[in-house]
């Protein structure tokens, strides 16, 4: 009896050792297979001289294959006036148009044509490609007949001629076997926000492995100053636009009356 | 170089927006036009919203008139009870106007009305110009010996005097029923406000052909009521509708101050009716590519919803 306890005793601690091994095996071998991601610089101040943002994103992967990355916002409803023709002769706009959810920044960027290296089954459930969006997106408003394909044109259209979306097929390219790089420039348009970075290791058409990371984009400075004020404070920010004009109109008065020129 | 515009929520070149000032300013000091009415569109055209647009082209123009304002002040060219009068008018209009984008932004008529009035008024003013300066340059040629005679006006009609409460404007030397600038003041703020312009280029010539007035004081007092119409205008856009970027108007100001002083200098150097028809096809232009925008259909059928 004590020595079939004694067994059962060894046994239970022979395989929780053995669990403890298979275990230490697993997360050893998983932190060399796992995927890494950073985006420099991570956060991004919108001062004074902004004018977007040179970034580079980098990774490593555990073998080599095609990588997807992708940099979206959170998701929320998008509202729009929509033109028309009205009266029929002068193009205005004419009503509202609402899509959700949408980001309000998209940007895709990979090493080959996302449609060719991807299935579009895990294309549609992570929400790489624009197909993918519009599957999910719904339409209120706009005009009564709606085509939905040709208004969610009009919005990727609006949204990349504001350099907020972007599908950058090519863009990312591997530095060695298992290391990748991407140089992008970022919007100056994109607005204060924590933006999610994805990269996808995708291998015969399915995604092997991903990593993310976050990119913060800020107001700083005078421009925070300033936005706070016009909304917060709007009757200072007016006043102080007053004055300073006033100021400034003055003072060149006096330097025209100064240099004789009259 | 860049800048970034935090109301605008652009950025820009700093050194095209200064360049932008610039042209406009030397225009001004060439023209004697404030030049409201081309920046506007100018500043749209560099992807500036329009209510953004027209909100900080008066901040900037508080700036250009206080600058006059002073000079003609010091030369005895301002005609207060005159300007009082077109100022009780333009803060009425003013606060109508202002009222009215409101309105309109709220239902997406905004920037038609803003359009559509560009278009109007700088189709007439353009057109105007053009005529009255060919006609001018034919005369020249025509009899360069021959001596200008004066039309002047000697009454504004039967109906324009019967109006109650004449009053006598000394500085200008005309008796009007007070109705009369308080009425033009109305209709020239009501434009300030939607069109983001002093009124110069209508407030000038209905002063000359309408008020009477000498043209020495028709400048000062212009410039006068230009700047308290422009404050109003300003304080307003900023407090209602956080349309007014300060970082925009001073790089604008910093352009057209400079400016206009080489315009005045280039002006004296210059023919003034072969300028005025270059003004005139700058005008006609601006005008005939709002036609067109609004007649071709856009390549993009989505706007922006308001300004945020």
């Amino acid at each position: 009896m004590m020595l079939s306890n004694k067994t059962y005793i060894i046994r239970l601690g022979i395989w929780w050792i053995a669990t403890f091994i298979v275990a230490c095996f697993m997360l050893d071998s998983n932190s060399v297979q796992a995927m890494n991601l950073t985006v420099t610089p991570s956060e991004i101040h919108i001062s004074i001289g902004y004018g977007g943002k040179n970034l580079v994103i980098k990774g490593t992967t555990s073998e080599p294959g095609e990588v997807i990355i992708k940099i979206s916002s959170k998701t929320e409803a998008a509202r729009f006036k929509y033109k028309g023709k009205a009266a029929g002769l002068f193009w205005m706009k004419i009503g509202d148009i609402e899509y959700k959810p949408v980001p309000s920044v998209y940007k895709v960027y990979s090493t080959g044509k996302i449609n060719e290296i991807l299935n579009a089954d895990e294309r549609a459930s992570y929400y790489i490609g624009y197909d993918s969006l519009e599957n999910m997106v719904q339409i209120e408003g706009g005009p009564k007949e709606l085509d939905k394909d040709l208004w969610f044109k009009q919005l990727v259209k609006f949204k990349e001629e504001n350099g907020l979306y972007s599908i950058q097929e090519g863009t990312v390219r591997f530095t060695s076997d298992n290391q990748f790089e991407c140089k992008i420039h970022w919007p100056f348009q994109a607005m204060p926000d924590d933006y999610k970075v994805e990269a996808f290791l995708v291998k015969n058409q399915h995604i092997l492995d991903k990593a993310d990371t976050v990119l913060k984009v800020k107001r700083v400075g005078i421009v925070k100053q300033f936005t706070s004020m016009a909304f917060g404070k709007p009757a200072v920010y007016g006043v102080m636009a007053v004055v300073i004009a006033i100021i400034a109109g003055v003072a060149v008065g006096m330097v025209f009356k100064g240099g004789g020129a009259h | 170089m860049h800048i970034y515009l935090p109301i605008a929520l652009t950025s820009v070149n700093i050194y095209l927006v200064i360049g932008l000032g610039l042209l406009i300013g030397l225009l001004s000091g060439l023209f004697g036009v404030g030049g409201g009415f081309l920046m506007t569109p100018l500043l749209m055209m560099i992807g500036i919203p329009p209510t953004v647009a027209a909100a900080t082209d008066a901040n900037q123009i508080v700036a250009a008139s206080a600058s006059g304002t002073l000079a003609h002040w010091r030369l005895g060219n301002v005609d207060f009870k005159m300007g009082l009068m077109l100022l009780i008018g333009g803060f009425t209009g003013g606060a109508a106007g202002v009222h009215l984008i409101k309105i309109l932004r709220a239902t997406g008529g905004a920037d038609f009305l803003i359009k559509m009035t560009y278009v109007v008024m700088l189709g007439s003013v353009g057109t105007f110009m053009f005529f009255e300066s060919l006609n001018a340059l034919r005369k020249a040629k025509a009899a360069p010996a021959k001596e200008e005679t004066k039309e002047v006006k000697k009454s504004s009609g039967g109906f324009l005097s019967s109006l109650p409460m004449q009053i006598y404007f000394d500085k200008s030397g005309v008796t009007h029923s007070a109705i009369l600038p308080i009425g033009l003041g109305i209709f020239v703020g009501v434009l300030a406000a939607i069109m983001g312009v002093g009124g110069g280029f209508l407030m000038v010539p209905v002063m000359i052909y309408l008020l009477r007035m000498p043209m020495h004081v028709v400048v000062g007092t212009s410039l006068f009521q230009i700047m308290f119409t422009c404050i109003e205008v300003t304080f307003l856009q900023a407090y209602s509708n956080h349309t007014v970027d300060i970082i925009l108007a001073i790089l604008l100001l910093l352009g057209s101050t400079i400016g206009a002083q080489i315009g005045t200098q280039l002006g004296k150097k210059l023919k003034g009716d072969q300028l005025k028809i270059l003004l005139a096809m700058l005008v006609l232009g601006v005008t005939i590519k709002m036609i067109l925008g609004l007649v071709l259909e856009p390549s993009l059928l989505l706007a922006h919803a308001g300004g945020h």
